[in-house]
């Protein structure tokens, strides 16, 4: 099955969205701030990460930098997820290398569409 | 010397003395040599009478006593002498014999002049004058026996050539003398008179002469003084009248030249602006209220200055429009001005000078720097308000978040024994998504507001943009047993336009559709048109719903303005939907018209750019229309 790495500061959203996700029988890895997400991204090697950009630490955009610039890294999808709706805040989100952009409040079926057509075809 | 400077003087100053000291010198002149001529003929003639008299009466004396002497009688001759001396200028009287004097008398009152007898020989002439004293005149006469012995010619016959005697006689000429005296005395009263006569009358003509003039002097003064309201009297047909009358027409001239020249001064002084005019060397030669003003001196301070005084970096004569300069005013301070200049030319076309106009700045930088501050501090509230907001926006979205998904959530984990809990999760989800949508309203308005609000101009096909929002609002169409009925041309449309906001508005059109209609049809045609030059994707959407009344109509677009009240209450909705819809459009470079009978329903109309507008030429020219279409 295929393993997240749900990168979310805020408890709520953080219990909210692995709950959902597990219950569709993803593997849920947790973490709550930037670098510690990026630790994980190396330790675990998830098939796809959703990445909050307003983190502490290490911000969602340079974390996904560092992600992407990472060889070990590289190839591992990223869903950008932002409370900011303005189309800058998306456009800085794909610079910074995510392969998806979505919006808070997430609206979980899209979010599940797009994982879906992220995640390597055998693994889903 | 003193009193001979000042009558040169007086001479000088004044016509009246010079003409009459002239006249007196000449009246007296010719009364002197006339009085002299007069005196000298007179003279002469008194003298003559004097001396026949004389003469008559020594010729007389001399042959009365030629008897007496012949006989030698000498009570006769003494008798003849006192006859003689009877007559008044008769000084003496002297008749001497052949050798002695025999008779001689005198007036008693003349005896100084018998006195003066001089005693000659009894001379041998027959009778002369001897001129003895100015006042004194002699005759001498010799007595001669009478001719051919009428007398005792017989007698004295051998004798009778030789003189019997000599009669002399003294004149006295203090009479003539006395008269020529009165005579030169009342004649020089008499010509004195005629000059004064003269002179006065000379004066009078003078007065009346010189009158005129010296009023036409005075009324030169009133004119010289500025008053050129007077005229002076004509009132004479001689040449002081024709002075008058040419000193008029001068002064009309000259007034109606003064006139223009005060006209322009007046224009010159009353100008708001600061106006110098310099020579051609660059010295100041004019300046103006204004001008003083500015630079808050006198004109004494500018005049016969050089113009540097004013502005330092001097452009010579550089004609100049509408440049920025900087005076300097009196106390040193430095007057940005609004500066212009021009070149004065004479009449045969060299140059004169130059003209500097100046407009004060100061106040208008001020003004200008105050606005930019206003507009920076607005900017930067405006800066503080988008950060504001969109600060406020992550915070209501994140706990939102939470609401929606756990609901979602929770409502996924409802068996079918739970209905009752599932339907309130979902209400507490719509909840959240009602809230979701206004934030995002309110977000998007006040986006748009500020100017924010960017668009993404791309082309992209419609259908399924409508099919997707045709799919969002089927559950509340079906809810209102509404039919949505979609008629699209048989080529896929494309439209030119950011498609999110696009997507949005038409959701907002179909979503109103639905609201406000029940039981009824929506329509959305998508057609293709040009107008205005350019290809358009037109957007219906019409309803058969409750309808929009004409005074609605005319606030539809406002932010928050929504039909009633009960409506809201009924429908939900903030008013924002279609004030975005519509700013959406208009950012695309289109609009929303809309037509509705109340009771009949409603039709919005999207106007969407089909294409990229036309090369520059064709914008332009289609600015042109627009312009042209406004204005008729
Ligand atoms: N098709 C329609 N028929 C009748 N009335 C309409 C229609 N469309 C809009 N209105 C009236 O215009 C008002 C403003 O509409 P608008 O879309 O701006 O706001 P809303 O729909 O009330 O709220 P929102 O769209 O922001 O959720 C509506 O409240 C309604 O009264
Ligand atoms: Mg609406």
């Amino acid at each position: 099955m295929a393993r997240i790495l749900v990168i979310e500061d805020n408890e709520l959203n953080r219990d909210m969205l692995a709950r959902r996700l597990a219950r569709r029988g993803f593997e849920v890895l947790l973490a709550i701030d930037g670098r510690i997400g990026l630790d994980k991204a190396a330790q675990a090697a998830p098939d796809l990460i959703l990445m909050d950009m307003s983190l502490p630490e290490l911000d969602g955009w340079e974390a996904t930098r560092r992600l992407k610039a990472g060889p070990a890294t590289r190839h591992i999808p990223v869903i950008a997820l932002t409370a900011h709706a303005f189309a800058a805040d998306r456009a800085k989100a794909l610079e910074a290398g995510c392969d998806e952009f979505e919006t808070k409040p997430v609206d979980f079926a899209r979010l599940l569409e797009k994982i879906g057509g992220l995640l390597p075809e055998s693994d889903s | 010397m003193k009193a001979l400077r000042r009558f040169r003087q007086l001479l000088r100053r004044s016509v009246t003395t010079r003409a009459l000291v002239s006249s007196l010198v000449l009246l007296g002149v010719s009364a002197l040599f006339l009085i002299a001529s007069f005196l000298a003929t007179q003279r002469k003639s008194s003298q003559e009478q004097l001396e026949l008299r004389a003469l008559a009466l020594a010729d007389f004396i001399a042959k009365q006593a030629q008897f007496p002497l012949l006989v030698g009688d000498r009570s006769e001759l003494s008798r003849i002498a006192d006859g003689a001396l009877s007559n008044r200028d008769v000084a003496y009287l002297e008749i001497s014999g052949a050798d002695s004097v025999l008779i001689q008398a005198g007036r008693e009152d003349r005896k100084a002049a018998f006195g003066q007898r001089p005693a000659g020989p009894a001379g041998t002439a027959g009778s002369d004058f001897r001129i003895v004293s100015p006042d004194l005149l002699e005759v001498r006469r010799l007595v001669r026996p009478p001719t051919r012995g009428r007398l005792l010619d017989w007698e004295t016959g051998a004798s009778s050539e030789a003189p019997l005697g000599l009669v002399r006689m003294g004149f006295s000429m203090r009479e003539q003398q006395a008269a020529l005296r009165s005579t030169l005395l009342w004649g020089s009263v008499a010509i004195g008179l005629g000059v004064c006569v003269i002179l006065s009358v000379q004066y009078l003509q003078l007065v009346h002469l010189l009158h005129p003039l010296k009023t036409l002097m005075r009324f030169t003064d009133t004119v010289g003084s500025g008053d050129l309201s007077q005229r002076a009297r004509v009132d004479r047909e001689d040449e002081i009248g024709h002075l008058a009358a040419a000193f008029n027409r001068m002064v009309t001239r000259l007034g109606e030249t003064t006139v223009s020249k005060d006209y322009v001064d007046n224009i010159i002084q009353s100008m708001g602006e600061s106006l110098i005019v310099v020579d051609a060397s660059m010295v100041i030669c004019t300046v103006n209220r204004a001008t003083l003003a500015l630079l808050r001196c006198e004109a004494g301070d500018l005049l016969g200055q050089p113009v540097s005084v004013v502005a330092g970096d001097s452009t010579g004569g550089a004609v100049q429009s509408g440049v920025e300069r900087v005076y300097r005013a009196r106390n040193g301070q430095e007057m940005p001005v609004l500066f212009s200049s021009g070149v004065l030319h004479g009449p045969s076309g060299e140059v004169q000078g130059y003209v500097w106009l100046a407009q004060d700045m100061t106040e208008r930088k001020r003004v200008d720097e105050e606005r930019n501050r206003a507009r920076e501090a607005a900017e930067q509230a405006s800066r503080a308000k988008s950060t504001f907001l969109a600060n406020m926006s992550h915070e209501l979205r994140t706990p939102l978040n939470a609401v929606i998904g756990y609901s979602q959530m929770l409502m996924e984990d409802c068996g079918p024994e739970a209905e009752a809990m599932r339907q309130d999760l979902e209400k507490i989800e719509r909840a959240g998504q009602m809230l979701l949508g206004l934030i995002n309203d309110v977000l998007d308005i006040s986006k748009i507001e500020a100017g924010k609000m960017d668009v993404d101009l791309q082309p992209f096909e419609v259908s399924p943009v409508v099919r997707d929002v045709v799919n969002a609002v089927q559950p509340l169409a079906r809810q209102r047993a509404n039919r949505i009925r979609v008629r699209c041309p048989e080529e896929d449309p494309v439209a030119y336009a950011d498609v999110a906001k696009f997507r949005q508005s038409l959701l907002n059109l179909v979503n109103n559709a639905c609201k406000f209609t029940e039981s009824g049809t929506i329509s959305v045609d998508l057609s293709r048109t040009t107008q205005a030059g350019r290809d358009w994707l037109v957007v219906k959407v019409a309803d058969t719903g409750i309808g929009i009344s004409p005074d609605q109509l005319a606030r539809l677009f406002q932010p928050f303005s929504q039909v009633d009240g009960s409506a809201t209450r009924k429908y939900g909705g903030s008013g924002l939907g279609l004030a975005i819809s519509r700013k959406f459009h208009q950012m695309m470079g289109g609009d929303i018209t809309v037509e509705s009978t109340p009771g009949r329903g409603s039709v919005f109309t999207a106007w969407v750019p089909a294409a990229p507008p036309a090369e520059k030429a064709g914008g332009e020219a289609r600015k042109r229309e627009d312009a042209w279409r406004e204005s008729s």
